[in-house]
Parts: structure tokens; C-alpha cells; sequence
């Protein structure tokens, strides 16, 4: 429970019942609650426990539901030839574009860690893809890699490529534009996070470092990395669950296609439930996924409570 | 490597080109949307020059304005963004004062659940807020999108307050309670004026995260006229044919409100940022 500061000690010594189990402030401290409960309980809490309902019913848009058991999970699984391909997606879709926005990301703080003039100036301008909304990050992306798109007319007349690829609309090169798009969003909360730590590293380690001999290469090797491992972890669990759930690039570039080769769970959930109208069944997919989910959250949330919690 | 090295020629040469790529690769995708944004249909498909800016018309900007309901979508999407953010920082507001300053059975718990809800993605949710909101007959209303944006708003600027109102010495209140004041005089006359940037903060970040929204939008709300700008853009797309020039138009209609903010407010976003996912 909260320290008290020898200040705050204005207490009877004989404190009613109620207080003395629920605490000190117990009345304020409820009250005060109520408008976040009420949200988290009527728009989270309640709708997420209807849709554990929901994935045990055929129910389509506008019919009400019939109870058919666990028979959604079954054909999800068993039956369905899409769902693996999707699952599949996920992941490279997730990892890759993590996996970049890391390493990108990284570039960028330490870049901005130099000694440069108009230092902010960069940093705003490297922040201004995170900033643009992802819809319009999506579709002027699309609009580049268009058969027609200026990325083609670029790459010929470099003599890069001899004739135009319709980088979304073929099986090999979809996936990676959309990684690609992914990245370019991502990347500069990476870096501005990285950045923030690296700046708390105390400048005395390099020196001594220096002095021992250790190449840039070392420092950067035994100093700069271990000093950044958690905020590296909590970053990258948080795009890893920003991205795994990510729908309007994949949805705006691709719509999943060609087919269904870019479907990514998000995407395929919205298929299943608007386009095919079988709520009962898009949840499914949700529902299936969201143990993995929450056991990604439980693993980041004490690494961001370690620092609220001295 | 660091800053305080004497940086040699080299390095500097590296660190520069470096800096000169990414902005390159940032930029670019803005130019290409203001540049199609001013070019004609037939422009638009000209190779010639195509990096280039000329014959610039304001055509696509008249034509968004004049044919398509971009004002209306353009006021939902202000309205939406301002009344969903006022109010979770509201929210934030009262319940960030009741579990950091006041001790009661519960409020550990509670804040490690404002977390994990702020973790919790949309797309697990978008299918049963449609179902919460058929129930209610909110569909196709903005009451809708008022709602359903509280489930991501709330529980972030709950973290992000708590956060900031964690900085503020006890003492202070302490010493105010001495003085006679209540709990909420002690939080709307110390806690709340000390705290302003991070209520902002909060604030800026709620504003752009409604704003910006696209899933819940489009699954919500149907009817062109009670749509939002990322929802309305997505609708230019679907149709049969791509109108490059007038939705690159819209981009940028929906682009500057975030980017003025950003603009505006550097300083608190970057410190946002980093606060709201690192702690310590």
C-alpha cells in the first residue's frame, strides 16, 4: 500500500470496519473509478464475453444465433483452407516487419545520438511516418507500388528492372511490400525509444572503454546493447502486438490478395465476418489467437510496471 | 558511437549520408501524395519528368470539396476525435488521482489492468463492439465510433496520466491538506496545473489516435455521410476506379491536422512517447 509521509497522519487511531478493510481512502478512491469501470467493463469486459458466446453459434449479421458447440473451432482448424495459410502470414508478416523496424530503428537513434547540427529538425522529420495516419500511409504506398506507380518508373530507369512488376498483385513480392510498408511506419518509434535510451547511458563507460582499446564495434557490442535490453524488449513486444493485429495496411495495399496469399488474422477475421457474414465464425479466429495474445501481454506488462512501481 | 568522441571526417561523412537516406525515404512518400494531390487525371500517368513538378492545378482539391462529402467527413472526424479525447482524459484524470494518491483495497490490481486493456488490440474487439452497438442500435451513428474509440482512449490515457501525476511530489499535497483542502481542491488546484503537460500529452495522443482510426470506423459506420476521413478514404479506394489525383487530395486533408498538432507540440509528443511505453 502507499508509503505515508509523516505528514499525512491526521488518522483516528479507531477507524471504522469498512475502512479498515478496504483502506484508507476507500470511498474517493471507488468513486473516482467509476467512469474508467463502467468503460472497461460495459465496452471491453462485456462484448469480449458475448463474443465467447458468439464463437459457439452460427450467428450472421442480422440473424440470431444458433448453438452449434465447438463445431466454429473444429472447422477453423480442421477445415478451413485458409486459417493455417493465414496463421503462416502472421508471423512472417510480424517478424519481418519487426525485425526491420529494429534494425532501422536502431540506425536512426544512433545517428541522432551524433554530435549533429538541427538535431530536433531531423528527428522530426525521421518521426513524420509515424505520425501520418495508416491510411494514408497505406494508400499513398499503393499508389507508389502501382503497375503505373512512380517505384517502377524509378527502378527502369535505373535499369534496375526491364519491364513494370506489380510488386501487390503477384504471390512472391506482396508479402515483402507489405513488410516493407509495415517497416517505414514502425520504424521511427523504435527509434525515438532507442534514442531515449541511448542518451542515458553515461558518457564515462565509452571513455573507460576507449581508453582499454575497445573498437567502435565493442563498444557498441558490450556497452551500448546491454544497456538498451529492456527498453529493446518492451519495444519490440509492443510492435510485435501492434503489428501481429495490424489491418488497414494489409487491407488497404492488398485486401489480402492476390487470393488469399496476404491475409494476415485481422484481415481474414473481416472477411469471414462482413464480407461472408458469419460473425460467429470470424471471432473464432480471434478467440483462437487470443491466447497467444495475452500470454505475449502478461510477459511485457511486468517489464513496463518494473519502472512505475519504486 | 557517442556524442562526446571528437568527431573525425569520416564519421562524419557516414553519420550525415546516414541521416540524408532516411529523410529521404520518409519524405518522399509526402511529396509524391502533395505532388499527385496537384496534378490533373491525365498528369497523374505522365512519365515524362515524373518526378518533376509542373503544370500544378488545384482542380483535385475543387473536385473533393465540391463532389465529395469531404467536409462532412472532415467534421465528424473533428468531432469524433475531440469528444472521444476529452472525455478519456477526463476518465484518465480521475481515476490516475485515485490510484496513485489515495490507498484503498484493489488499486494495484486495477492499474496493472488499465495495461494490460491498453495492450489489448482492436482487432479482437471490432467484432463484438459491432454486436454491442446492433443491440444498442448505434450502428451507422457517430455515437458509435464515441463509444467503441473509449475501449483503446481510456485505458491508454489512464497509463499515460498515471504516469505523469507518479512525478509530483507527495509533499506538495501534503502540505495543501495542512491548509484545509480537500482531496479534489488538492487535485484540481495542485496536481492537475503541475501535471498540464502530461494532461496534454494525453490528450494530443487520444486526438491522433481517434483520428487516425480506420478498423472500428469502417466496421461501425456505413452511411457516407456519418463517415470519418480514414473511413471515407478507404471508401474512395474500393470503388471501381482509382482516383489518384483527388484521393491523394483527401490524403492530405486528413494528413495536416495530425501533423500540425505534431508540429506544434514536438516536445511533449517525443516525451509522450517514451513515457507511455518505457519506463524507467
Amino acid at each position: 500500500m502507499a508509503k505515508f509521509s509523516p505528514l499525512s497522519v491526521p488518522h483516528p487511531p479507531h477507524r471504522p470496519r469498512l475502512q479498515r478493510i478496504l483502506g484508507r481512502d476507500y470511498r474517493l478512491g471507488y468513486i473516482l473509478l467509476i467512469p474508467l469501470i463502467v468503460v472497461l467493463f460495459g465496452l471491453l469486459a462485456y462484448p469480449i464475453f458475448t463474443a465467447l458466446g458468439i464463437t459457439l453459434q452460427d450467428k450472421t449479421v442480422g440473424m440470431p444465433g444458433r448453438f452449434i458447440g465447438l463445431e466454429n473451432y473444429r472447422e477453423l482448424l480442421f477445415d478451413d483452407p485458409f486459417f493455417w495459410n493465414v496463421v503462416r502470414n502472421g508471423f512472417v508478416f510480424t517478424l519481418g516487419s519487426v525485425f526491420f523496424k529494429l534494425i532501422i530503428g536502431m540506425v536512426m537513434a544512433i545517428v541522432l545520438n551524433q554530435p549533429i547540427r538541427f538535431r530536433s529538425l531531423f528527428r522530426g522529420l525521421l518521426l513524420m511516418p509515424w505520425v501520418a495516419p495508416t491510411v494514408v500511409t497505406a494508400l499513398t504506398w499503393r499508389w507508389i507500388l502501382e503497375l503505373t506507380g512512380v517505384l517502377n518508373y524509378i527502378l527502369k530507369a535505373m535499369g534496375i528492372i526491364a519491364s513494370p512488376v506489380p510488386w501487390l498483385a503477384q504471390y512472391g513480392t506482396a508479402l515483402t511490400a507489405l513488410i516493407m510498408v509495415n517497416t517505414w511506419r514502425g520504424f521511427p518509434f523504435f527509434g525515438i525509444s532507442l534514442l531515449a535510451g541511448l542518451q542515458t547511458i553515461p558518457a564515462d563507460l565509452y571513455e573507460a572503454a576507449e581508453v582499454d582499446g575497445a573498437t567502435t564495434w565493442q563498444q557498441f557490442w558490450h556497452i551500448t546493447l546491454p544497456s538498451l535490453r529492456t527498453i529493446i524488449l518492451v519495444v519490440t513486444i509492443l510492435s510485435i502486438i501492434w503489428t501481429f493485429n495490424d489491418f488497414s495496411i494489409v487491407w488497404l495495399l492488398t485486401g489480402g490478395g492476390p487470393g488469399n496469399a496476404t491475409d494476415v488474422f485481422a484481415t481474414y477475421t473481416y472477411k469471414l465476418g462482413f464480407r461472408a457474414s458469419r460473425l460467429g465464425y470470424g471471432e473464432t479466429v480471434s478467440v483462437i489467437l487470443a491466447p497467444v495474445l495475452i500470454g505475449i501481454i502478461l510477459i511485457l506488462s511486468p517489464l513496463m510496471l518494473r519502472g512505475e512501481n519504486e | 558511437m557517442t556524442s562526446h568522441r571528437a568527431p573525425n571526417r569520416l564519421n562524419r561523412i557516414l553519420t550525415y549520408g546516414t541521416l540524408l537516406i532516411l529523410v529521404l525515404v520518409c519524405l518522399f512518400p509526402f511529396y509524391w501524395m502533395v505532388l499527385t494531390s496537384l496534378r490533373t487525371p491525365r498528369g497523374v500517368y505522365v512519365r515524362d519528368m515524373m518526378l518533376i513538378p509542373q503544370n500544378l492545378t488545384w482542380d483535385n482539391y475543387r473536385f473533393i470539396f465540391n463532389e465529395r462529402p469531404v467536409i462532412i467527413w472532415l467534421r465528424n472526424s473533428v468531432l469524433v476525435a475531440l469528444a472521444t479525447s476529452s472525455i478519456s482524459v477526463v476518465i484518465g484524470v480521475l481515476a490516475g488521482y485515485s490510484l496513485v494518491r489515495l490507498s484503498y483495497l484493489g488499486n494495484r490490481t486495477m492499474a496493472k489492468i488499465i495495461l494490460f486493456t491498453y495492450l489489448l488490440p482492436g482487432s479482437l474487439l471490432f467484432i463484438p463492439l459491432f454486436i454491442l452497438m446492433s443491440t444498442l442500435h448505434l450502428v451507422n451513428t457517430v455515437w458509435a465510433l464515441l463509444l467503441a474509440y473509449q475501449t483503446f482512449n481510456v485505458p491508454f490515457c489512464t497509463w499515460l496520466i498515471l504516469g505523469y501525476f507518479r512525478t509530483i511530489p507527495e509533499e506538495l499535497e501534503d502540505a495543501a491538506r495542512i491548509d484545509g483542502c480537500s482531496r479534489m481542491g488538492v487535485l484540481l488546484r495542485i496536481i492537475l496545473p503541475l501535471s498540464a503537460p502530461g494532461v496534454v500529452t494525453a490528450f494530443i495522443f487520444g486526438f491522433t489516435n481517434s483520428w487516425n482510426e480506420f478498423l472500428f470506423a469502417t466496421v461501425l459506420v456505413k452511411s457516407k455521410d456519418m463517415q470519418t476521413l480514414p473511413s471515407g478514404l478507404g471508401s474512395f479506394l474500393l470503388g471501381d476506379v482509382f482516383l489518384w489525383g483527388p484521393l491523394m487530395a483527401a490524403a492530405i486533408v486528413t494528413t495536416v491536422p495530425p501533423i500540425v498538432l505534431f508540429i506544434v507540440v514536438q516536445r511533449y509528443v517525443v516525451s509522450g512517447m517514451t513515457l507511455g511505453s518505457v519506463k524507467g
